[in-house]
């Protein structure tokens, strides 16, 4: 059972879904968005390093994390009618009724919510944050399938991690995927005659290069909507195959070269990240080697103060045992006998029968 | 398993062997890795929590036990020469269980060697004593044996035939006749006119003498360890005593000689009776081979004392000290621990 799933939605009958008809009820509330005209929106969330979290403190820590996220992005997304499942390691959200800028202060209030949440890991405070790729039906310009919103979504969060985490990306290729969508779906169609719907839960691959558009909260809250700008710049309606390829090059060129920085820096903050996680880990190890040697010590007080002493081994310097050259060597020799037989007598009179026969 | 040839000079190495003398005031061992170590024959108890938390100890020994032994349940078990057996008796059987337990650890033995011991017990020690000595030394040896202590004096020093031992102790003084063989019954006396006696007699006299001088027993007997002596020209004992809270002194001079004299007329009675029973033949060898052991025996003059008490009544003596008084036991009994054949020990195992 998702951790995501169970909390989420806790109380409500939708606890009851497994994550692919959650996803099923996404696709019919964003059918009826469309048909009534109503603004939603998608946010796919993913917590940075979970594998890594997960190596050091265990699949329990894993667990709450995302039980934790999940809950607060319940109490945030406000609106009883959200909906929300796992996908894979990612919490998939649609908050129907919630126009485009809805999503990125959605977005905001959940990277803030997740900074302040702190966990314990082998006796250590752990902070976590999260990227979040996001996407919402407002486009204005076109019919807009549910998984090309997830593909928009998918792209943002791409890049929101590739970037280092810890932020919230809205690319605006919209149209983009639309057309990649839809042309995938002709090729398949052509394929294979019985056109199948497309199975929830396994959206479609992303585009290498898909990112676009960055919006990062905080950092210029106008950000240009790239697609819009290209059919501007083309003077291009939708649905032109030959135009399109050569929209499809300059947005990737132009995405690429946002991306290149984009990846400089993310790199330098992965390095530095690395630093931070290299230089923990040495200072555990210190401490480790410290404690140990504590111990060490604490053993040899202890056993010092209980006195374990090896003794001191015999020696034959003082009394040579009963010599033969000892001038009463016959007297002592008979002593020694009657002494043994007057013990022997002794052990069977304290416990008859159970000395030996001499 | 063993032969007879065990019994060679070359003994197996890896065998501990201990001597030890159950004294009545003292205990003490010699061990054949070279340690020698004595204790006196106090244990205590912490008498409650408090007390335990204080000394944080379970069990003292020796002048600790005895420093501290208004804080502690105290026992002095072998107070006759044997384990006291008083309506205390369970009690004092574990003090001197713990004794033994105290003297063998203090050997320092190694885990990895077997610890043959042989312990010189009082000659009179009664069949039950005997019995608790060994039950509470196999708990710490692997072979044990017990041997009278006027015996083991007398092997100590090789004087196996007409000799005389005397082991003056502190609650009894045995009389021992050896003439190459075992000592039987008939050739052993024992009387309380020992140490202890002489404490109480000492304490008697002065309080006769100096009823306002205030004193414990424990002060009368370092005194008399101290100045001990039955000389006519003795040096002078002059020692404080407080009356009414103020230090006094008294001279105890001839207190101190008639206490210590004391012992000494029926210790010349137990020498005459084993002289007089002996085999007429070796009577004058027996009398000029007196041997005085035990703690008693630095009373200084003693020697002198007895051989002119034994020259008025018995018409001489020759009367010769033990070296060492404190471990005169306790090497005669590792000497025979060394010499007994590893068979014996094996079958008493
Ligand atoms: N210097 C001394 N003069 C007289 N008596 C002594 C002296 N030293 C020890 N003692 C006495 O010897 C007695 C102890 O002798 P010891 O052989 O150790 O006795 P036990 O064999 O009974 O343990 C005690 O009464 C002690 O006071
Ligand atoms: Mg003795």
């Amino acid at each position: 059972m998702s951790p995501f799933q169970s909390s989420l939605f806790k109380g409500s009958a939708r606890d009851l879904f497994t994550p692919q008809q959650v996803q099923q009820l996404m696709r019919v509330e964003f059918d009826r968005s469309k048909r009534h005209g109503h603004p939603l929106v998608m946010l796919l969330i993913a917590v940075d390093r979970l594998a890594q979290l997960q190596d050091l403190y265990g699949a329990g820590l894993r667990d709450d994390v995302l039980r934790a996220v999940a809950g607060l992005v319940r109490t945030s997304s406000r609106a009883s009618d959200a909906l929300g499942c796992m996908l894979d390691d990612r919490l998939l959200v649609l908050t129907p009724h919630t126009p485009a800028e809805g999503a990125a202060s959605l977005a905001r209030r959940i990277l803030e919510g997740v900074r302040a949440m702190s966990f314990d890991g082998l006796g250590r405070t752990t902070r976590i944050t999260v990227s979040i790729g996001g996407a919402h039906s407002q486009t204005g310009r076109m019919e807009l399938a549910f998984d090309t919103l997830l593909d928009v979504a998918e792209g943002g969060l791409k890049v929101a991690r590739e970037s280092g985490g810890n932020r919230y990306v809205h690319s605006d290729l919209y149209e983009f995927f639309e057309e990649r969508r839809k042309r995938e779906q002709r090729e398949r169609e052509r394929l294979a005659p019985p056109a199948a719907i497309p199975a929830a839960g396994a959206p479609p691959p992303v585009a290498p290069a898909a990112a676009a558009a960055i919006e990062v909260p905080g950092e210029a809250g106008d950000a240009p909507l790239l697609g819009a700008k290209i059919r501007e710049l083309f003077g291009l309606g939708a649905g032109e195959n030959e135009l399109l390829a050569r929209i499809q090059q300059e947005v990737v060129a132009s995405a690429l070269r946002e991306m290149k920085a984009e990846i400089e820096r993310a790199l330098g903050e992965r390095q530095s990240e690395h630093r931070r996680e290299i230089d923990t880990l040495e200072r555990r190890i210190q401490k480790l080697t410290q404690a140990l040697g504590m111990t060490d010590a604490e053993l040899k007080r202890a056993l010092s103060q209980h006195s374990v002493d090896p003794g001191v081994a015999s020696i034959y310097t003082s009394v040579q045992g009963l010599s033969s050259n000892d001038v009463q060597h016959e007297l002592k020799k008979e002593l020694m006998s009657k002494i043994f037989q007057a013990n022997l007598e002794l052990r069977k009179q304290i416990s008859p029968g159970k000395s030996e026969q001499a | 398993m063993a032969k007879q040839s065990s019994e060679a000079t070359n003994k197996d190495q890896g065998v501990l062997y201990l001597g030890i003398d159950l004294g009545t005031s003292r205990t003490s061992v010699t061990a054949s890795n070279g340690v020698r170590e004595t204790v006196a024959s106090y244990v205590g108890y912490p008498k409650d929590v408090v007390a335990r938390k204080l000394l944080q100890k379970d069990v003292l020994f020796g002048d600790e036990a005895l420093e501290k032994r208004l804080s502690l349940d105290f026992y002095r078990p072998l107070a006759h020469g044997v384990i006291k057996s008083d309506n205390e008796s369970a009690k004092n059987l574990k003090a001197a269980a713990d004794l033994i337990g105290e003297i063998i650890r203090r050997a320092r033995p190694r885990r990895d060697e077997l610890i043959y011991a042989v312990i010189g017990a009082p000659a009179q020690a009664s069949i039950n004593n005997k019995e608790a000595i060994l039950k509470a030394a196999k708990e710490h040896v692997d072979s044990v044996m017990l041997c009278s202590e006027p015996f083991s004096v007398a092997y100590g020093i090789d004087m196996l035939d007409d000799t005389l031992v005397i082991d003056i102790g502190a609650g009894t003084t045995d009389l021992c006749r050896m003439h190459g063989t075992m000592p039987e019954d008939a050739d052993q006396i024992t009387n309380t006119f020992a140490g202890d006696h002489i404490d109480e007699t000492l304490a008697k006299l002065i309080r006769e003498k100096h009823p306002e001088a205030q004193f414990s027993i424990q002060m009368i007997k370092s005194i008399k360890e101290k100045h001990s002596n039955v000389a006519d020209n003795m040096p002078p004992v002059v020692v404080n005593f407080p009356v009414k809270g103020k230090p006094t002194p008294f001279d105890i001079t001839d207190l101190v000689r008639t206490s210590c004299r004391s012992i000494v007329p029926p210790m010349v009675d137990a020498i005459g009776e084993l002289i007089g029973t002996f085999d007429p033949e070796f009577q004058e060898r027996l009398k000029g081979r007196v041997l005085l052991g035990g703690g008693g025996s630095q009373i200084r003059g003693l020697d002198a004392e007895i051989e002119r008490q034994m020259y008025e009544r018995l018409g001489g003596g020759k009367v010769l000290r033990v070296e060492e008084s404190m471990y005169g036991g306790a090497n005669g009994a590792l000497k025979i621990a060394h010499d007994m054949p590893a068979e014996y020990w094996e079958k008493l195992r």
